[in-house]
């Protein structure tokens, strides 16, 4: 894993352990903490063990090549996970949601859903140069183009800031306050994830805005967000779920130490792109996914940890999501 | 250009600037920003400033205590995630009071590791804090499994502080406000500020007059973990939310207040008022980036270069003397 210091990553690497486990593999876990040099030489490590498979959410598209390719040529099978690898490198297949697509869905829902509206539109990015930032806005803004074209013949709405975030509920508070001093009409959020947009919506509430304002988030699918769609408090997101890529990756790898795998796979696997609204939140809702808080409900069953599984992310994974393979 | 008659002397212009140099800087800062925003010097921007800067100037202050030292605090940040953490985690537990309290003693455990290390032991406290940094930073991801912790009803209380007002002033701003005026009196006119500051200029003859400069360097790295987690609960009162990511590289902004408020990283020099408005400019700094709708990449760079500005202003008069 490149980091598990983010909730995202963290829920992605108990997902593909406990598949594993399901499915009778023997798993390590390393986080290489976000540093580049620390993931190669993770891989490194790996292989000498003597691992069939190796799954990873890499660093970095292209400084993780020649690490990958290393491992391949040892004969491991080697599944990409979540963010992007040079598709030269040897690797039998990378799985990730579409960032672009789920985009795409995302917008043209804002566009049916505000036909008629004049949208300013305060965009929360996350931070500077991120590529998977950088497709959920171009995606969620083509999606809303492309449905303001079908429905009015027409494009017109303004985006009147562009806040940065960091990603964290904190940043998209701060950032909400200040476009709000500087832009006090805007009437739309669009973040690139949820955290950000549930910090600016305290900024809303602070400043007796939040009736006002339409708040949409390209991705994610956090359960405090999803818990906002159902009542009505929250437009929409994209559907990212974590362990949904995890598991895929792990089936696959499988496939793959087995010998099963389809001679015909695809090199690139994407999950279904989906936009959570109110009308289907209930079908991904789940009160136990992982990719959400666990904490909040107390351990009441045993779970197999590994010897790297902090004990209470172990007494966790009793919650984790119904797989849907 | 020397004058006879020395009663008559003025202060030079290099000395004047050594003095009220961070003062200027926040002038010509204030004026810039009004002139790209005119929105910038209303109430609630103001505000809205403070506010953002709370956390960071909590940890300003425990910083310059430790820089007065001749120290080093690189704990900071991962503490205030500990502590944002630790606090969301706690008040589903106990009374708020109680959770907060056993938060910040939480915070004082991180310092006085560090502090027995540094000032017992004799360890570098560039590498120790650091090597406490990745424990905090670990310490917060385990506790939170890495996943953001939801405080709920229990939270309310302390929600309450976070987007609170007392006579129009935000809690958080008159929590801050109140932090520094301590610290000023605490640092002019105790004998512990006076020891803080001397053993930062001359260790050896301080520990040389019987005093136990031991438990003065425990001290402060101590009081710098406490207010650390002080910092995180406060981002925890403003997000509801308990964090382990918070604070990332938050140790940098703190060093870089207290030095942009005039404070010597060879120890000795420097004091909370200059600190509070190192912490205020950088706050005015990434306000205005967003105010104005500075380009995102052009950002970083505009924030490097007027701390440079601010850097050469106040010590540029230095250089100038010689």
């Amino acid at each position: 894993m490149k980091t598990l210091s983010a909730p995202y990553f963290a829920a992605q690497e108990v997902a593909a352990r406990l598949r594993a486990e399901e499915i009778g593999c023997d798993v390590i876990s390393i986080d290489a903490g976000n540093d580049l040099n620390k993931q190669i030489a993770d891989i490194e490590d790996m292989v000498a063990r003597g691992i069939d498979a190796l799954i990873i959410n890499p660093r970095d598209s292209q400084g993780m090549v020649p690490a990958v390719n290393a491992a391949s040529a040892q004969g491991v099978d080697v599944v990409v996970i979540d963010s992007t690898l040079d598709p030269t490198a040897d690797f039998i297949a990378l799985v990730q949601s579409s960032n672009l697509q789920n985009g795409m869905l995302v917008g043209q829902w804002i566009a049916d859903e505000t036909q008629g509206q004049d949208l300013k539109i305060a965009l929360l990015s996350g931070d500077q140069g991120n590529e998977v930032g950088q497709e959920r806005r171009l995606g969620a803004l083509a999606g809303l183009i492309e449905g303001q074209l079908r429905n009015q013949g027409h494009v017109s709405f303004e985006v009147v800031a562009q806040g940065w975030g960091g990603w964290g509920n904190e940043g998209g508070l701060t950032a909400m306050e200040d476009i709000l001093v500087a832009h006090p009409d805007v009437n739309m959020v669009l973040g690139e994830n949820d955290s950000m947009v549930l910090g600016a919506r305290r900024a809303l509430e602070e400043a007796g805005k939040v009736d006002e304002v339409l708040l949409v988030a390209a991705a994610d699918g956090q359960k405090e967000a999803l818990e906002m769609i159902r009542d009505g408090q929250y437009g929409a997101t994209g559907l990212n779920d974590p362990a949904l890529v995890a598991s895929t990756a792990v089936d696959i790898a499988k496939q793959a130490i087995d010998g099963d795998l389809p001679a015909d796979i695809s090199k690139l696997t994407y999950t279904t792109p989906t936009v959570i609204t109110q009308e289907n939140v209930a079908d991904f809702y789940r009160e136990d996914a992982v990719f959400q808080d666990c904490r909040t409900l107390k351990p009441k069953g045993t779970c197999t940890a590994g010897p790297l599984l902090p004990l209470w992310l172990s007494e966790c994974c009793t919650w984790l999501p119904n797989w849907k393979t | 250009m020397s004058t006879n008659s020395p009663a008559l002397k003025l202060p030079s212009m290099g000395s004047m600037i050594n003095t009220y140099g961070t003062v200027l800087i926040l002038i010509v800062l204030l004026i810039v920003a009004q002139a790209m925003s005119d929105v910038f010097l209303t109430q609630r921007n103001m505000f809205n400033i403070l506010r953002q800067v709370t956390a960071t100037g909590l940890m300003s202050i425990g910083m310059l205590l430790v820089i007065l030292t001749r120290g080093i605090d690189l704990s900071v940040g991962s503490v205030a995630a500990l502590g944002s953490v630790a606090s969301a985690t706690f008040v589903a537990d106990m009374s708020p009071v109680m959770g907060v309290a056993a938060t910040i003693g939480l915070g004082g455990l991180c310092g006085l590791a560090s502090g027995i290390l540094v000032g017992f032991l004799r360890l570098p406290p560039f590498v120790t804090t650091l090597a406490i940094m990745t424990i905090a930073r670990g310490a917060a991801l385990i506790m939170s499994q890495g996943q953001p912790i939801r405080m709920g009803a229990d939270g309310a209380s302390i929600t309450a502080f976070g987007s609170g007002f007392w006579l129009g002033v935000p809690l958080p701003v008159i929590l801050l406000i109140a932090a520094f005026v301590v610290a000023a009196i605490v640092l002019t006119f105790t004998r512990f500020g006076r020891l803080v500051k001397a053993i930062g200029s001359n260790e050896d003859a301080v520990r040389l007059s019987g005093i136990n400069v031991q438990f003065y360097i425990i001290s402060v790295y101590v009081i710098s973990g406490m207010l650390a987690a002080a910092a995180g609960i406060v981002s925890t009162t403003r997000t509801g939310i308990g964090s382990a990511n918070i604070g990332v590289g938050a140790e940098l902004d703190a060093i870089a207040a207290v030095v942009i408020g005039g404070a010597s990283l060879m120890g000795g020099r420097g004091n909370a008022i200059n600190t509070f408005i190192g912490v205020f400019i950088l706050g005015i700094i990434a306000n205005l980036m967003n105010l104005a709708g500075v380009p995102g990449f052009y950002q970083q760079v505009f924030k490097g270069g007027i701390i440079i500005a601010a850097m050469l202003l106040q010590y540029g008069s230095t250089l100038v003397k010689r």
